[in-house]
């Protein structure tokens, strides 16, 4: 008995002595805590993930309906479920609208993970300052970028410059000025600091942050009506910092339009800031660029056909408008046309292959009936720009075509001329979302086009067109190309000039963007040579509210859009910011007008 | 003629809990009532002399029954009182005034004047006609043919010991000897014989010919002596404090389950079980009282033979659980301080006991069947259904009102495959007519189902010396699901052990280790119903094609079932090793030492022949985790009576500590599909390696204090300090007390006449509870990866995760419970009523901040939920009657449990972005309101022109919603609230019928009020097969469902129609059994053989129009209906 009560003394001391030990302290193994910001590993993981930020506009339906969706260059395609908001301007869009915050969220991100690293760099020991600058450099080239896009979609917002960990709940929205104060702060301090080139292929360079600040300079001189906070110099500003790009001699412009985009030469010599995308889906963190399946037409089911990797995933949300095919391009001499947009399809199922039959009082030759119409590799669909006359029976010429022919009367929502210029055939099979083009978010072409707009603004009209003629030339078909069949068949060209040169066609003189414009301004003349440079590269909306041009435009170019009001050229502040300000300002004060 | 027989009310189970006797305090408590200085002595005397009637009878009534005499006497001795109720009939009431009587006094003093007479016979008083009452005869002097011997032995086959054997309508008893034999004499003319002892059902069994009477007694449940497990440690029903509802293993193996919560389904008040689906191996969510918790779990807290363990109970196997408790206010789960507040089940798996060797096999086999299916659109409907879809377009629209050739020769999603457009051109005979019946059609969902099958196999031997018991067992679960793919099985073995080393140490284990193997398959069911019923799954070489009906978005499901594989493996050793030292009699030290390890590996793996891959290559995880659990826990346990008082006191101390490693890989590009996961290295394409350590730990102090005073006032005091940690430095440790009184008001002097009340006891509790089951490290914040490239090399990135939060602390919940147990007209009518409310504060939420602050969230303590609740349960005995062995007994449940919100992060302001209202349970339905559809009528035309003026682009066949503010603008305004998802009140009806050996029993349960929605995923645009809904044409005017377009991809508003109530009720089970008479039983050398039929889910009554409204609210896999075969056997 005695020794089972010692026994227990010591079990109860051995059980005392536990509780002094640190038994409920917690230590962080296979994570990471805030500590390693400090570090130049931890800088170095802390910009990596601002520019992670970026991808969020490509790997969804996210930047692209914004952008493109009721707008003059697009309409809606058939599916899809932002149409009505953004496309028609229904009630819809409004503070509710999910992708809006989505997209407030993803900036708002982006801008704290700058932030981080914009507080913890001077922190860090032991890191050259050279490298110390690149990286702050990047970071406010970023975080620049990013308010940037968030002022031109919602006007006024909060600045925030640095995180601390404590709760906040209270957030003024500050006059846009201010915010392109804050931006062109941030992005000189880029074009300061940062190297003309970078040893990592991706990260911006003295050239991104130049090309942003005249971008930048651009929109806050582009207002009229509005109050940027614009000033007289912002249009010498943004020419001076496009040329110096231009001048810079690290960039030079691709020679033929269609190489530009192509998957195979996603590092070219244009372009000048490009969001990284790569084949390893793990760097893609499982995501990749989406926006190859918005513009695909409804091609695999038609005879002959089958979905395919080159002709892609046909998601159709957007549709080009009557004004983009019809109107926009010198479809003849404009190479771009016909390198922006797939027309032809060819054959790849065996399986479904037509034969020649009788049909809508069309009657094929004997020898040929019963027989298939074509062969894989044959044209299996033709989208063309042409209109049958209303006399013609449309039924009998379709059965007489022995592809599926689709001109401008049968074009459908989901059948339409389709942008392949973000056609991705490098991905692992034809239904995977997941594409790895890189995006270009800026490329020499539009640095050509930001300084014509700004010498023409300015009213130097001679050297706008000296750096529109520099894009023009590139668009034009050059001698010995081959010019697609539409050229002499649809589009009026003669078939023996079909490799003959169009530059001189589409070489500008100073009276073609200026008297000869008539009533069409020099504006919409840059927001057409635009459209077809920048075609699809979700950017109109911006380019479109830049110039107080968007409501205008619409009505006049988009049939389904006829619901747009002048309010529209901003997006509504997404409710879900302002449910959790505490307190909560007059909606006047924090809802963009129109919105409540 | 009706026989009543009395049921003993004071019974105490055999093997109660050492250090606690239970004569001893019954005795004590009658015995209070004289002078105190002779309390020892009448103690020690009476231990030594059970058969001397030492009672001080005191009863003084004017007109009572005999029967209300008897009851008195029984209360105040103690002693069972056996009669026929033939005999008491018509004897008039009479008028005693007995005081402090011994028993012969007062029993003689009642039955004066009538013609019964009384014999004592151990702790038996047996009341039978005067005349029949003779000495007993010696054997030696009787015809053989009047003796009659035989055994008794209890439901595992141990005999029985001092059971009480006597004679019906005489005086003749005897009891049954150590091996449970007895032998006994029967007077001329009687037939049948009673046997009785404390804590089983007594039996009558009539003697015909035969000389040997072998019986089995059952084990008596629901009375207050019953021992019912606490936590850290036993109580006597009859003392309980708490709300605490305990569950047998017979109501546990009475339905076939996965694990044991899944069985108690209506049969415990405050315990909502809702099955989370029904593919083999699913578990439930179990909600004790409610929810309360936004981020931190709402899970109850199991311990298992002692340990609390963390990752619920799947491994055990329902038929080892001897008993299970389940703690509900916080009087009774605040001993468990941190980790009560979700309610607490306390388990005690089957041990070993001294005696004879029992060999148990019990098993089942059953057939599965779908109980409901959906109505999905067969080949003609879905023909017509796509017709009229295109009917609908705007541009190029089917151009016929009527089928028509040529027409559907111009539907692409007709001509894109010759198969479909074979299967619809059929159907036209030459001169155009169409039949519909001609249209070819495969149903999809018929051929990924099958006929599901379950097993269930368990065998256990259970024995022991004096010294040692043994109880182990091992069994096999097996589940083969009606989904194709789709199977569970489930091995195994338990041993537990005790052994008492010395007279004062007793050591032993409980331990299981388990071994589960899941296909979980691929959910078929949503993709199936979803494909063309014109299109084929085959190629013309009867191979399996990829896209059915050329789309290149359908992929064929029938390949899914050998090309999607979800293989997990899952090994689980629970043990539990524990030394018990009895330092003094009264004083208890006992040491638990609990591990829980587990590893698990999940495989998984999709074709490139799969609707996931659909064509791309193949795709393969390989990943799994490896976890210790570790408890120790130490408590002293001081027992103590004196005088009227009794005292247990018990001081705990314990550590606990969970650490899991997960790791995995994810690959794409099999060089060879028919490895599946098992080379992953070989894949051309790594997406993803990982491994992650989480690790917390916890540390406590508890302190309990049980009191009672002459049985008739209890007190339960408690408190609980406990670290935890998860939560940050200085806000680590809480202290969560509680107390609880209970009052036996029957005993009290003003309802002892209360005629036929048998028990009452009022309860009352107040106490504090505590969450923290919130992941590790949350406290700290963290950096999270994020991956970027430069062109094709790999950036890493650390982003912001989580906010970190250095005042991260307890989540509490404070209850209050009022209990009422009430036994009525001798327990055939018994229950118990609980109402309670619990506020819970401080709660660990994520709150919600502008994302411009750059985090969207932080985990804080704020806001504060509650929930109010009623519950009822009552047991009746409808009809029992011994002469015919008929009894029919109904368990009755009701409860209702009310959440809400009371207060958020914004104080009384909602949530809506979260929909969480003020007022409302956690997770309501916040949505427009479906008004119809809009129709062809000049009425309706005006009305949508109203609307469509201000932005909207209605039309007829659309779907009309409810302008709730009248504004003629349908937006973010006008949604309210449709509902919740919360049952507005949950019963349940247990029947149990037997006669003779047959017994009949069923379940019904009924979950009435919740909303739930049911997305049927209705695109109506023509491309894939759905729910055959009535949806709107021009000439079918329905009000239910829009109509179809290949316009768009949905149609506007669709989700407003998906809501539904969710009102069921069940027959979960229903079992015909049949218990093999005792004699051929024995022939056969076994102790015991049942056999039954059981169906399980044969039916359901709702309203939902869905496959089951608990568990298969969508596409889910259906739920079975179970019909079964099965043995109980005993050696």
């Amino acid at each position: 008995m005695k020794m089972k009560t010692n026994i227990l003394v010591v079990v109860l001391c051995v059980l005392l002595n536990l509780s002094c030990t640190n038994y409920l302290e917690e230590k962080i193994i296979s994570g990471i805590s805030y500590g390693y910001y400090n570090t130049q590993e931890g800088v170095e993981a802390g910009v990596s993930a601002v520019y992670a930020t970026l991808r969020w506009a490509y790997n969804g339906e996210n930047l692209h309906p914004i952008q493109e969706l009721g707008t003059d260059t697009y309409q809606e395609g058939q599916d899809g479920n932002l149409k009505g908001a953004l496309n028609r301007y229904e009630s819809s869009l409004n503070s509710q609208f999910g992708v809006l915050y989505n997209f407030w969220s993803n900036y708002y991100t982006g801008i704290s993970r700058a932030n981080i690293v914009v507080g913890s760099i001077p922190n860090v020991a032991g890191m050259s300052e050279e490298l110390k600058n690149t990286r702050m450099g990047e970071a406010r080239f970023l975080r620049g970028l990013f308010y940037f896009y968030l002022v031109q979609t919602f006007g006024k917002v909060p600045i925030v410059k640095e995180v601390d960990f404590e709760v906040k709940t209270d957030f003024k929205r500050a006059p846009v000025a201010d915010v392109y104060n804050l931006i062109l702060d941030d992005v000189r301090y880029a074009v300061d600091n940062l190297p003309a080139s970078q040893p990592d292929y991706g990260r911006a360079t003295k050239g991104a942050a130049q090309h942003l600040l005249a971008l930048v300079y651009l929109t806050r001189g582009s207002a009229v009506t509005e109050q940027r906070g614009q000033k007289a110099t912002d249009m010498d500003s943004a020419a001076y910092y496009a040329d110096q790009v231009i001048s810079s001699g690290t960039y030079s412009l691709v020679p033929d339009f269609k190489q530009l985009w192509h998957i195979d030469n996603q590092r070219n010599s244009e372009v000048i800031f490009a969001v990284q995308f790569s084949q390893n889906m793990l760097y893609n963190n499982n995501s990749g660029n989406k926006i190859h399946l918005y513009y695909t037409m409804v091609y695999d089911n038609k005879p002959g056909m089958l979905r395919a990797l080159e002709y892609g995933r046909p998601w159709r949300r957007v549709r080009p408008t009557d004004f983009t095919l019809y109107e926009l391009f010198d479809r003849k001499n404009d190479a771009r046309f016909y390198k922006t947009f797939r027309t032809v399809w060819y054959a790849n199922n065996p399986n479904n292959i037509p034969v020649w039959q009788a049909a809508a009082g069309y009657t094929p030759p004997a020898d040929l009936a019963g027989k298939p119409k074509f062969a894989v590799g044959d044209t299996a669909i033709w989208v063309t720009m042409e209109r049958i006359p209303n006399q013609v029976n449309r039924d009998s010429l379709y059965a007489s075509k022995p592809y599926y022919y689709i001109p401008r009367n049968r074009q459908t929502n989901a059948e339409f001329p389709q942008n392949f210029k973000f056609y991705d055939d490098k991905r692992p099979a034809a239904n995977d979302e997941n594409g790895s083009r890189d995006w270009y978010v800026f490329r020499l072409a539009e640095t050509y086009l930001i300084a014509a707009e700004a010498y023409g603004r300015s009213g130097d009209y001679a050297t706008a067109v000296e750096r529109l003629n520099e894009v023009r030339k590139r668009a034009a078909y050059k001698e010995g190309e081959e010019k697609p069949g539409e050229y002499w068949r649809i589009e009026g060209g003669q078939y023996e000039d079909r490799f003959k040169s169009t530059e001189s066609e589409l070489e500008l003189s100073v009276a073609d963007v200026t008297t000869g414009l008539g009533n069409y301004s020099f504006v919409d003349f840059m927001l057409d040579e635009r459209a077809r440079e920048l075609h699809g590269e979700c950017i109109r909306r911006w380019e479109l509210v830049r110039c107080e041009k968007l409501v205008e435009r619409v009505l006049k170019y988009n049939p389904e859009a006829q619901n747009i009001r002048e309010f529209h050229k901003l997006m509504p502040i997404p409710q879900n910011h302002i449910d959790r300000l505490d307190p909560i300002g007059p909606l006047d004060e924090e809802q963009n007008e129109g919105y409540y | 003629m009706e026989t009543r027989f009395i049921n003993p009310i004071q019974m105490y189970k055999k093997n109660t809990t050492p250090g606690y006797c239970y004569w001893k305090s019954v005795m004590l408590k009658y015995a209070l009532r004289m002078k105190l200085s002779c309390i020892l002595l009448a103690i020690g005397f009476l231990q030594l002399n059970a058969h001397t009637y030492a009672q001080h009878i005191s009863i003084n009534k004017r007109d009572a029954t005999l029967v209300a005499l008897f009851k008195d006497i029984k209360k105040q001795s103690g002693y069972h009182i056996f009669y026929d109720a033939s005999m008491v009939r018509g004897i008039r009431p009479i008028t005693v005034n007995i005081q402090q009587a011994s028993l012969e006094e007062a029993l003689a003093q009642v039955l004066k004047g009538s013609e019964l007479s009384y014999k004592v016979v151990d702790k038996n008083v047996i009341i039978a006609k005067a005349e029949k009452i003779r000495p007993d005869k010696s054997p030696s002097l009787v015809h053989q043919n009047n003796r009659i011997t035989g055994k008794v032995t209890d439901e595992g086959g141990n005999p029985l010991e001092g059971v009480t054997v006597a004679v019906k309508g005489t005086l003749a008893a005897t009891t049954t000897n150590v091996t449970g034999d007895y032998q006994i004499v029967l007077p001329d003319g009687a037939r049948t014989l009673i046997f009785s002892i404390v804590g089983y059902e007594p039996r009558e069994a009539t003697v015909s010919t035969n000389t040997v009477v072998n019986i089995t007694l059952k084990t008596l449940v629901s009375n207050l002596d019953e021992v019912v497990v606490v936590g850290y440690g036993t109580q006597r029903r009859g003392d309980l404090t708490g709300a605490i509802s305990s569950v047998t293993s017979q109501e546990i193996s009475e339905v076939a389950s996965l694990n044991a919560m899944q069985a108690i389904q209506g049969k415990v008040a405050g315990v909502n079980v809702m099955q989370n689906g029904w593919n083999p191996g699913s578990d439930a969510t179990i909600r004790i009282r409610g929810r309360r918790s936004f981020n931190a779990s709402n899970d109850p807290l199991y311990v298992i033979d002692g340990i609390p363990i963390v990752r619920g109970l799947n491994e055990i196997n329902p038929s080892e659980i001897e008993s299970m408790e389940v703690l509900k206010d916080a009087s009774a789960t605040a001993i468990y301080g941190s980790r009560g507040a979700n309610g607490v089940v306390l388990i005690t798996t089957k041990r070993g006991k001294t005696g004879k060797t029992s060999v148990t096999y019990d098993g089942y086999v059953g057939n599965q069947t779908p109980l409901r299916l959906l109505d999905i659109m067969d080949g003609p409907e879905f023909a017509e259904f796509v017709r009229e879809t295109y009917r609908n377009r705007t541009s190029n629209p089917y151009n016929s009102p009527v089928p028509s050739l040529e027409e559907d020769q111009r539907l692409v999603i007709f001509t894109q495959d010759p198969y479909i457009l074979e299967s619809v051109t059929q159907a036209y005979d030459e001169n155009g007519n169409y039949d519909p019946a001609r249209v070819r059609s495969f149903d999809w969902v018929d051929a990924i189902l099958r006929d599901g099958f379950i097993q269930n196999h368990q065998l256990g031997i259970t024995g022991g010396t004096e010294k040692t018991q043994l109880g182990i067992s091992g069994g096999y679960y097996g589940n083969q699901g009606i989904m194709r793919g789709m199977d569970y099985g489930r091995y195994s073995i338990r041993v537990n052990l005790d052994h008492q080393l010395s007279a004062r140490v007793k050591v032993g284990t409980s331990s299981v280790f388990s071994y589960v193997e899941e296909n979980a398959g691929s959910e078929l069911y949503g993709i199936a119903r979803q494909q063309n019923p014109l299109a084929t799954p085959y190629n013309p070489d009867g191979t399996l094609l990829l896209n059915p009906g050329n789309d290149a978005l359908a992929v064929n499901p029938l390949l899914n079932i050998e090309g999607v594989i979800n293989e997990h493996r899952r090994n689980r050793t629970l043990s539990n090793l524990y030394g018990e030292i009895s330092i003094i009699d009264e004083l208890k030290f006992r040491t638990n030492l609990g591990i829980d390890f587990r590893t698990a590996r999940d495989g998984r793996f999709r074709s490139s022949m799969s609707t996931n891959q659909n064509g791309a290559p193949a795709w393969a995880e390989y990943g799994g985790n490896y976890s210790k659990g570790f408890v120790w826990e130490n408590f002293l346990t001081y027992d103590k009576e004196f005088n009227a008082h009794r005292l247990t006191v018990t001081a705990l101390q314990s550590i606990q500590s969970d650490r899991m490693e997960q790791y995995g890989e994810t690959v794409r590009g099999l060089p060879y599909e028919y490895q599946w996961f098992y080379n992953v290295g070989s894949a051309t394409e790594n997406l993803g390696v990982r491994s992650d350590l989480s690790e917390w730990r916890m540390m406590s102090w508890m302190g309990r204090v049980n009191y009672s005073f002459l049985g008739k006032y209890m007190l339960t005091l408690s408190g609980r300090s406990d670290g935890s940690s998860v939560l940050a430095p200085g806000h680590k440790y809480a202290f969560f007390p509680s107390a609880a009184f209970a009052w036996r008001l029957s005993d009290e002097g003003f309802f002892k006449n209360a005629g036929a009340l048998d028990d009452l006891k009022l309860r009352i509790g107040y106490g504090m509870t505590g969450n923290s089951a919130i992941s590790p490290y949350q406290t700290q914040g963290s950096l999270s990866l994020v991956r970027y490239s430069w062109d094709e090399n790999v950036a890493i990135g650390y982003a912001a995760g989580g906010f970190p939060n250095a005042r991260l602390g307890w989540e509490t919940t404070s209850q209050v419970n009022f209990g009422l147990d009430f036994s009525w007209l001798q327990g055939r009518i018994s229950g118990v009523i609980d109402v309670y409310q619990q506020n819970t504060k401080d709660l660990l939420m994520e709150r919600q901040l502008p994302v411009v602050s750059g985090f969207s969230s932080v985990l804080e303590n704020v806001g504060k939920t509650r929930n109010t609740g009623l519950e009822i349960s009552v047991s009746t005995v409808n009809y029992e009657s011994q002469q015919s062995d008929f009894s029919w007994s109904t368990d009755w449940l009701f409860n209702a449990n009310r959440e809400e919100i009371v207060e958020l992060y914004g104080g009384k302001r909602d949530d809506i972005g979260n929909t969480w209202f003020i007022g409302h349970p956690i997770g309501v339905f916040y949505d427009h309101q479906f008004a119809g559809i809009w129709q062809d009528t000049d009425e309706d035309r005006a009305e949508m022109a109203k609307y469509n003026a201000n932005g909207h682009s209605y039309e007829p066949g659309l779907i009309r919603l409810v302008d709730q503010n009248g504004d003629y603008r349908i937006n973010a305004e006008d949604r309210i609230i449709l509902g919740n998802d919360r049952a507005k009140w949950i019963g349940g009806l247990t029947n149990r019928i037997s006669w003779k050996g047959l017994e009949w029993s069923f379940q019904l349960y009924a979950n009435i009020g919740p909303l739930i929605r049911f997305d049927k995923a209705l695109r109506l645009e023509g491309r894939w097969n759905t729910v055959n809904v009535n949806y709107w044409t021009p000439q079918n005017k329905s009000n239910e469902y829009p109509k179809p377009s290949a316009n768009w991809e949905t149609p506007p508003d669709i989700g407003t129609v998906y809501y539904q109530d969710g009102s069921f009720v069940r027959l979960r089970y229903m079992t015909l059994g049949y218990n093999i008479p005792q004699n051929l039983v024995q022939r056969m050398k076994m102790s015991r053989l049942r056999v039954y039929f059981t169906a399980q889910n044969p039916y359901l009554w709702t309203k939902f129009d869905g496959l089951d409204p608990e568990g298969a609210r969508g596409f889910n896999t259906p739920s079975p209906k179970t019909f079964m075969l099965g043995i109980n056997m005993g050696l």
